[in-house]
């Protein structure tokens, strides 16, 4: 330590120069505009003209009665749920018979992750027509055995769009956290599980009783971390239904989306966009850092 | 990490490396490659000297340094439409050259808001006609009021009147040219002719019962009814916007169409207005919008975008198709010789109207160095001559008023002409949609999609409606 | 009572497995039908006469409604792999000053970078956008490299700081006394002992590059320039266009071979990358 203190003075203006191109990417390119964000919030722009007008808390109060920030919200909130529901679930579920390392586990694995990388809009447009009412895969598939009534216009009928957007992310991201959390299984000791069946215990105890407490930190890491991807959502969703049919499907970023750059011209309303972004940010930016936190712990007991 | 391993790590670097240059190089080539062919659309970008001449001179002008004029069109058929005025245009202007962008919608929407301002903007783009984009743009000082070249070219005099409604402010802010365009039903003829179905004229077209009766046995034969495109977003709004002027009749509408429209936002007018959003005519037509939904529409309208939907017709599964006169070259390609096609009017309440879409058009952005060239353009664009080729080549209603019905050889565009024609009695209501405010506009939209998926009341969406009025009106 | 055991994790892994694979295979195999067949056979495979390995063709350079994937390929091309080196590159100079060099100003500088983790791509779309647009790189490949990698940035600092930090500090304390200057030192020790970071970096940050769309979709409109996300998109039934759904299976089939081919070749480095990425930040 000694040595690093007389080092500081020779180390010169090195350090900075490493840090500086960093500094400048992010001081530019993040932090001013998340200012701006902040700063636009407040006003109603249509993008066009030279002036902004300051609208004080004009666009929150309007984003409180409006009913369709409630349903992008409520879309929202239950996207992020059943997703991270759905993928944590089958992805425990994958990780558990990866791990008995059956033959073949590895191309299982690897096959099981693929759909993760692919791009989510080309998925999107591919589960769009398979849910097409007429020559989609699914409708054809059923009334062809004879199960008409359970054709369906998956994605026209409000009841069930939002629910066969759901289905189709927990198809391509189920791998995500059975790689995790397949990860956090390899790092519970054999000793622990021989013990168990030695005493006795039928797989499925060993499961609850054994596996899922020694998870717990890389569970609550896999949760958290996947509940803030799929709050994020935007490719799925727009890919898929624009929001729609009417408004039935929109969640946050679709409708930031829909009320500034929108396909539908002006007017365009930058200010409410932002008030929309500055929200979804009050939401996912304490969330991360409760994700950052459990990460820290789990760091210090793994 | 042993040696090994980086060593096969170094190796997979090495074939990312490759794999990517690979990729890259491949793509590049290959799409060079289909440079060299030339595309089905055509950019012209070759530039001269511009001369500041007029059309025929026998003086030698001294040369001015290179030019050339860049104008904007949206996708589809008005490339056509822009492409044949320049070849003429050229005849007359040897050196000027123009270079045509085209771009998809999102596109355009986008380089309008971006690049007006901007050094690069264009020095004459086709625009949309209406209270849409219009309005921001004049405000933001974005473009250029033509009156000046107007009245030296008489513009006035040459433009179809009923595109006069367009003018922003009435001036030539927006110089209306083609595209009165009307939404219909398009039908398969040979189904109908085979099921026995009833077969309407425009001498005698349906009333709303003897279509709803249609419809149901449409549906008991096995067939789906109307298809439309574009899922929940614009195919309701175009009927709501023709069932609404058949149920107000030319005199209401008119007061309507003025109230939510260019008066929304002037004092009193919106306070004094007699037809409002709740009227019971207004009503009468949100009622039948919804109740199409449920008896005409094909049942998962709102699933459909317009390639499935289409398709639907296409194949013979669905007996019509909702679209405007705009399609029927696109029809004409996708269903070739399958079947016959015709178009059909949508009926209406009360009166016989043809719901009068949008007159399309141009502006010159504000940025531009040469208006007087882009007066020269636009005044040839008005000049009979072209309207041959806009009519045929575009399916649509030429703009300017006075073209011989006899010159316009597409057998749709007869047939609308006909029913233009005054012995017929049919009203020519603007477009409700384009000339109505555009903060209420696209909220009209939204609410005509949801009345006919079912998913609001036309008692509540048009009471929203009014409630976003008011609150327009008064500023906000 | 075992054996049924382990047959069933068989039927269920295989079971998955053909979840998995069969969209994608479905995507492949109606690529080459032409259109009527996938509008009316929907499940049988193209007819070995009815092959047409020319819908790549078609889709590739544009022929059908302008759409030209070859473009958007080597937009996204260009794209990921430059805004991949550049982040990967100014990552790792600033993860190695943050876990090197300690000073009041950097551990401040990390826990910037922690908190910018949590910033989402829309907080700063709108923003990005005019000031992109300001700049006049709009529909350029700069204006879609630069926001990347500050987009990028704050995670992949992190991830190189760790990375640093679990280094034995002998090595470069040795090269010190030697007398080697602070930049020899990276450049000559460090960063060749650094590959394993660069792999996790570029793995990590290639997919979201290559996938991003929510910025793109604004960023770059015209024909010419769009990536690959953005332009498949316009496959969704644009008006007046033939609806040809053998277009739109081949043109999502020609977007998904480069993720295929990276994915063969990189497996092993992605899910381990994955697994350490995610639980250590």
């Amino acid at each position: 330590m000694r040595s690093s203190r007389r080092r500081k003075s020779t180390t010169g203006v090195f350090p900075y120069l490493l840090v500086l191109p960093s500094l400048l990417f992010i001081l530019g390119l993040t932090l001013y505009p998340i200012g701006f964000t902040l700063f636009l919030s407040f006003h109603q722009w249509n993008g066009l003209s030279p002036t902004m007008k300051f609208i004080g808390i004009g666009n929150f109060g309007r984003l409180f009665s409006d009913p369709v920030f409630w349903v992008a919200l409520k879309n929202n909130v239950l996207f992020s749920t059943l997703v991270t529901f759905g993928t944590v679930i089958i992805g425990l579920g994958l990780a558990l018979i990866l791990d008995k390392q059956i033959r073949g586990w590895r191309i299982y694995r690897n096959v099981y992750y693929f759909p993760v990388l692919l791009t989510n809009a080309v998925v999107a447009l591919l589960w769009t027509r398979f849910y097409d009412p007429y020559i989609g895969l699914f409708n054809v598939f059923l009334k062809s055995t004879g199960l008409d009534q359970y054709a369906h216009p998956w994605l026209g009928d409000p009841n069930t769009a939002m629910l066969a957007v759901i289905v189709k992310e927990v198809w391509q991201y189920a791998g995500f956290p059975m790689i995790i959390l397949l990860a956090g299984l390899a790092s519970i000791p054999d000793p622990y599980l021989e013990a168990a069946q030695l005493d006795g215990a039928t797989y499925l105890k060993t499961v609850r009783w054994i596996i899922l407490p020694l998870l717990k930190n890389v569970l609550a890491i896999t949760i958290a971390l996947q509940m803030i991807f799929s709050f994020k959502v935007f490719d799925t969703v727009w890919a898929m239904t624009f929001g729609g049919p009417g408004n039935t499907t929109q969640v946050l970023a679709t409708y930031m989306y829909t009320v500034s750059f929108g396909f539908s011209g002006p007017p365009m309303e930058f200010g409410y966009a932002s008030c929309i972004a500055t929200v979804m940010l009050i939401i996912i930016f304490p969330a991360t850092l409760i994700y950052l936190r459990l990460v820290k712990l789990g760091e210090m007991r793994l | 990490m042993t040696k090994e391993e980086k060593v096969s790590r170094r190796d997979y670097i090495k074939y990312a490396g490759g794999a990517v240059v690979g990729v890259a190089i491949g793509a590049a080539g290959t799409y060079l490659a289909t440079q060299a062919a030339p595309a089905k659309e055509v950019t012209k970008t070759i530039t001269t000297t511009v001369e500041k001449t007029a059309p025929v001179t026998t003086t030698v002008q001294p040369t001015v340094p290179p030019t050339k004029l860049n104008f904007w069109v949206e996708s589809g058929p008005i490339l056509t439409l822009m492409t044949h005025i320049n070849d003429g245009f050229k005849k007359r202007f040897p050196a000027v050259d123009i270079a045509i962008d085209q771009m998809d919608t999102t596109s355009y929407q986008q380089a309008i808001f971006t690049r007006f301002k901007a050094a690069n903007a264009p020095d004459l783009a086709w625009m949309w006609g209406g209270l849409t984009w219009v309005p921001d743009l004049v405000d933001a000082g974005l473009i250029r009021n033509m009156d000046d070249y107007a009245d030296k070219f008489k513009w006035r005099d040459k433009v179809h009147p009923g595109a006069l409604a367009y003018l922003e402010r009435n001036s030539f802010f927006f110089i209306p040219h083609h595209g009165v365009t009307y939404p219909y039903f398009y039908y398969n003829v040979d189904l109908f002719e085979k099921q026995g179905w009833p077969i309407p004229t425009f001498e005698k077209p349906f009333t709303i019962d003897e279509f709803l009766a249609l419809s149901k046995d449409i549906k008991s034969a096995g067939y789906l009814g109307v298809t439309a495109g574009g899922k929940d977003l614009w195919p309701g709004e175009h009927l709501v916007s023709h069932l609404i002027p058949g149920a107000l009749g030319p005199d209401k509408t008119e007061k309507f169409m003025y109230a939510y429209g260019a008066g929304l936002t002037k004092p009193g007018v919106y306070k004094n207005a007699e037809v409002r959003w709740t009227d019971p005519d207004i009503l009468l037509a949100f009622d039948e919008l919804a109740k199409w939904g449920k008896e005409v529409m094909v049942p998962d309208v709102a699933a459909l975008d317009y390639s499935s939907a289409l398709t639907l017709f296409v194949e013979g599964k669905a007996a019509m198709w909702q679209d405007g006169i705009w399609s029927v070259s696109g029809l004409r390609t996708n269903i070739g010789d399958k079947f016959k096609f015709d178009f059909m009017q949508i009926p209406t309440h009360k009166v016989k109207c043809i719901q009068a879409g949008f007159f399309n058009g141009w502006v010159v952005p504000s940025k531009t160095k040469y208006p007087d060239l882009c007066a020269e353009w636009l005044d040839y664009a008005y000049s009979a001559d072209e309207e041959l080729f806009v009519g045929n080549g575009l399916s649509m209603i030429p703009g300017t008023k006075d073209v011989p019905a006899e010159k316009l050889t597409d057998s749709f565009i007869q047939a609308v002409m006909r029913q233009l024609s005054p012995d017929l009695g049919y009203y020519g209501a603007p477009s409700v949609f384009t000339l109505m405010n555009g903060k209420l506009a696209s909220e009209y939209r939204r609410k005509a999609g949801e009345v006919q998926l079912g998913l609001k009341t036309p008692k509540d969406a048009l009471n929203e409606l009014e409630d976003l009025s008011k609150r327009i009106s008064e500023g906000g | 009572m075992k054996n049924v055991g382990k047959y069933m994790l068989h039927a269920a892994a295989i079971f998955w497995a053909f979840t998995q694979i069969y969209p994608i295979f479905f995507l492949f195999m109606s690529s080459l039908k032409d259109n009527r067949s996938i509008i009316v056979n929907v499940f049988s495979p193209p007819g070995l006469l009815n092959i047409h390995p020319e819908n790549y063709a078609i889709v590739w350079s544009g022929e059908y409604q302008r759409i030209t994937v070859g473009r958007y390929l080597l937009n996204s091309a260009i794209v990921t792999s430059v805004s991949t080196v550049i982040s990967v590159m100014i990552a790792m100079m600033a993860g190695y000053a943050l876990a090197r060099y300690y000073k009041r100003f950097f551990s401040i500088l990390s826990d910037v970078f922690l908190a910018l983790i949590a910033i989402p791509v829309h907080a700063v779309v709108i923003p990005l956008f005019f000031i992109i647009n300001n700049l006049g790189l709009l529909n350029t490949y700069p204006g879609l490299i630069l926001p990347y990698v500050s987009l990028a940035l704050p995670f992949s600092i992190l991830i190189a700081k760790a990375f640093f930090r679990s280094f034995p500090k002998e090595v470069e304390e040795a090269a010190r006394i030697d007398g080697a200057s602070e930049w020899s030192l990276l450049m000559r020790i460090v960063f060749p002992i650094s590959r394993p970071l660069l792999a996790v970096l570029a793995i990590i940050n290639f997919p979201f590059f290559w996938n991003e769309l929510m910025f793109s979709i604004v960023a770059v409109t015209s024909n010419d320039m769009k990536t690959l996300p953005v332009g498949i998109l316009a496959f969704r039934g644009r008006p007046e266009a033939e609806p040809r759904w053998d277009m739109m299976f081949a043109g999502m089939a020609i977007s998904t071979i480069p993720l295929i081919i990276f994915y063969v070749l990189f497996q092993r480095q992605i899910i381990r990358g994955i697994s350490v990425g995610a639980v250590k930040a």
